[in-house]
């Protein structure tokens, strides 16, 4: 069997160009160099699949896998660890934590998604803490890898005036980066709010983890465009994980989310290991052979919409915790709460 | 009309005893004519009136609690407004439908939330079946004079000491596969005695729970339930494949049903929709449930006696009934630990 930086040169060579290799023996070969190397993933993977034939046969692992503090999911010596993302978790929640030996494969995707999907590239300003103040954040590093300029300090505060100094200074199109919580502080801030230079971008990320807030993307869209200048087509939707490697992106308001020729998805029936039909609803899993040092499949909590070979992202339903018997009294607090604007 | 007609009419569309009813309304308001006339109270006389309109906002994932709350605002004679799902609750149409016009002239039925926001201002008093914190919202919507009766969320679970006729699993499994295990009350853990080998019960339980799911299976779940299911299960696939502690039984190619045996006996709580946690009786059962003593309803017991009733009790749940009557509460029973008709009377004393 290959050594891991045998088959991370092949697939680095991979994400180079599509022609250097085959995705569908790559990530049969990196399943088994993972299965190998890493007794957890082994024993889940086996209990449903041993043997799989093609890369739909691999199970994908529960991100509740990266939540074990004894064992982790890595393919490799525990002592060769050299960076650790954490999930981003509420309080008294276990954090998730994905382990890389190193990030060739993880920046490696990072700029080919960006080249191969035809992103603009133009000057990156953030709305989230430097990689020094949260080194443990994937975003961060992505953002970082991205070239992108940082402007929340380590107490978690904006510096307004260093961005209007940015956009002033600069006054030439740039994208400004962060999640959506962090754009819907920015927008409530009550702080002047500076408008974009012209042909700017906007990219959003992350929903709006930690908080109760709940948004349409309708309206946070037109909130982009009205407090920013920002026309909706000019607005990138990133959707990854910390249990990843790779990112897809979204386009606008109704684009579906385009990943690169080293990620594939498939939308599964909640219960079952099989595919939804076109067009129906499910249960989102990832294969990305970028991720050669934990698992090249991911099970997702995402709601999808399936789309041909791709998805419709629709994310993760709030209401799907167990609620006893407020059904009804949900619907008519949403109505309390929103129906009289 | 009087207490006797309205509990006769009532009898017959949830068929039970007239006397039934009757007994309930003496219980809870000390005579069973205190509604229609003065009767005697210490050296006084008195009679109750009832508190009206009265707002029921109710779930469509527990029609039982509805017709049940729908019943106790009629056999007072208070004026009722109801509050359904967006979908309706077909249970209650039919309950409805069964009442004379006497008693269907007391009621108004609404799946608009426009209006029963609006019913809500005048109600005089609200029962709302609802999360903790979507009833502390309705709550400081309500004037300090409304009446108001929260049933917020509740979990449940089952105790089984002993398994000598061996009927326990089939049990179990009623209680968790009627109403598709939606509501309070059925059985989000069942605890065994490690004497009835708790991993074995699981498998039997599953086996139960398979055979009721080819007559019963479930219908009209959400995406988001069978996806919250899901990704329970896919976790607990995982554990289970690396930790000979946990084991997994579920049906094939859906989500139907889950068993999950845990030896960690801390209280965990299921997505429901017919998923089930079987962990070994501990020695202290209050230290396993690490919930809110406030938030435990019902214990399920096999096999049930009073006596064991008494120590369970201590647990803090409102109420301890025999296995396989978990979605079933009588009459009688007190909502949540609460009476449920007395709150709904005032009084007036002469004398």
């Amino acid at each position: 069997m290959n050594t891991y930086t045998q088959i991370e040169s092949q697939i680095l060579s991979f994400i180079d160009n599509e022609k250097n290799g085959n995705f569908e023996e790559l990530i049969i070969q990196a399943h088994l160099f993972q299965k190998e190397n890493c007794q957890l993933l082994r024993n889940y993977c086996e209990s449903i699949c041993k043997e799989p034939r093609s890369w739909q046969d691999i199970p994908p692992l529960p991100t509740e896998a990266f939540k074990n503090s004894d064992e982790q999911i890595i393919s490799f010596p525990k002592k060769q660890i050299s960076s650790t993302f954490l999930t981003s978790g509420t309080t008294g929640e276990v954090r998730g934590s994905h382990h890389f030996h190193n990030l060739n494969l993880y920046e490696k995707s990072i700029h080919s998604s960006w080249t191969n999907l035809q992103l603009p590239k133009l000057p990156i300003i953030c709305l989230t803490q430097s990689p020094p103040a949260s080194p443990d954040s994937s975003l961060i590093h992505m953002l970082s890898t991205l070239g992108g300029k940082f402007l929340i300090n380590s107490s978690g505060h904006l510096n307004h005036s260093n961005l209007k100094l940015i956009i002033k200074k600069n006054n030439h199109p740039l994208i400004l980066a962060g999640t959506a919580l962090a754009f819907l502080h920015l927008f409530e801030s009550g702080k002047d709010i500076p408008t974009l230079p012209e042909n700017s971008w906007v990219m959003e990320t992350g929903g709006y983890k930690g908080s109760d807030r709940e948004i349409s993307k309708e309206d946070f869209y037109m909130m982009i465009n009205n407090n920013l200048n920002v026309p909706i087509e000019n607005i990138i939707n990133e959707y990854s994980m910390t249990e990843l490697s790779s990112q897809f992106y979204s386009i606008g308001m109704h684009d579906i989310h385009k990943g690169c020729h080293w990620v594939r998805t498939r939308v599964l029936k909640p219960g079952s290991d099989e595919e939804v039909p076109d067009e129906e609803i499910g249960l989102l899993s990832i294969y990305d052979l970028a991720n050669l040092g934990s698992s090249i499949s991911i099970m997702t909590n995402d709601l999808a919409k399936r789309k041909g070979d791709t998805f419709e992202l629709l994310g993760r339903d709030k209401k799907s915790t167990p609620r006893g018997c407020s059904r009804t009294t949900d619907e008519m607090l949403s109505k309390i709460k929103y129906g009289h604007k | 009309m009087d207490t006797n007609k309205r509990a006769t009419a009532l009898s017959k569309a949830i068929g039970t005893q007239v006397e039934t009813l009757l007994e309930l309304v003496a219980k809870e308001l000390g005579h069973r004519d205190s509604l229609d006339r003065f009767i005697s109270y210490g050296d006084i006389y008195t009679r109750a009136h009832p508190i009206s309109p009265i707002l029921h906002i109710v779930s469509g994932n527990t029609p039982a609690a509805a017709i049940q709350t729908l019943t106790r605002g009629l056999l007072i004679g208070a004026f009722n407004q109801i509050k359904l799902p967006s979908e309706g609750i077909q249970e209650v149409d039919d309950f409805v439908e069964k009442l004379p016009s006497e008693l269907k002239s007391l009621i108004e039925i609404t799946r608009s939330r426009q209006t029963s926001s609006e019913w809500l201002q005048s109600a005089r008093a609200v029962i709302v079946f609802g999360s903790d914190e979507t009833v502390s919202e309705i709550e400081s919507k309500l004037f300090p004079s409304q009446i108001f009766i929260p049933h917020n969320h509740k979990v449940s679970i089952a105790v089984i000491d002993s398994d000598g006729n061996k009927e326990a699993a089939n049990l179990a499994a009623l209680d968790i596969t009627k109403y598709d295990q939606q509501g309070c009350l059925s059985p989000h853990d069942i605890y065994v005695h490690p004497k009835e080998q708790p991993r074995s019960f699981a498998a039997k339980l599953a086996d139960a729970l398979s055979e009721l799911n080819t007559k019963y299976p479930p219908t009209g779940r959400t995406i988001e339930e069978n996806i919250k299911i899901d990704d329970l299960r896919r976790s607990y696939s995982f554990r289970s494949s690396n930790d000979t502690s946990v084991q997994i039984w579920k049906s094939d190619s859906n989500t139907d049903w889950t068993v999950v045996y845990e030896e960690d006996p801390q209280f965990a709580a299921s997505p429901l929709g017919r998923f089930v946690f079987v962990k070994p009786l501990p020695n202290s059962l209050n230290d396993a449930l690490n919930i809110n003593k406030e938030h435990l309803s019902t214990i399920a017991l096999y096999p049930f006696s009073i006596k064991r009733a008494e120590t369970l009790s201590l647990c803090g749940a409102t109420r301890i009934c025999p296995l396989g009557s978990s979605q079933d509460p009588s009459i009688f029973w007190h909502h949540d630990g609460l009476q449920t008709l007395a709150p709904l009377v005032h009084w007036t004393d002469a004398g």
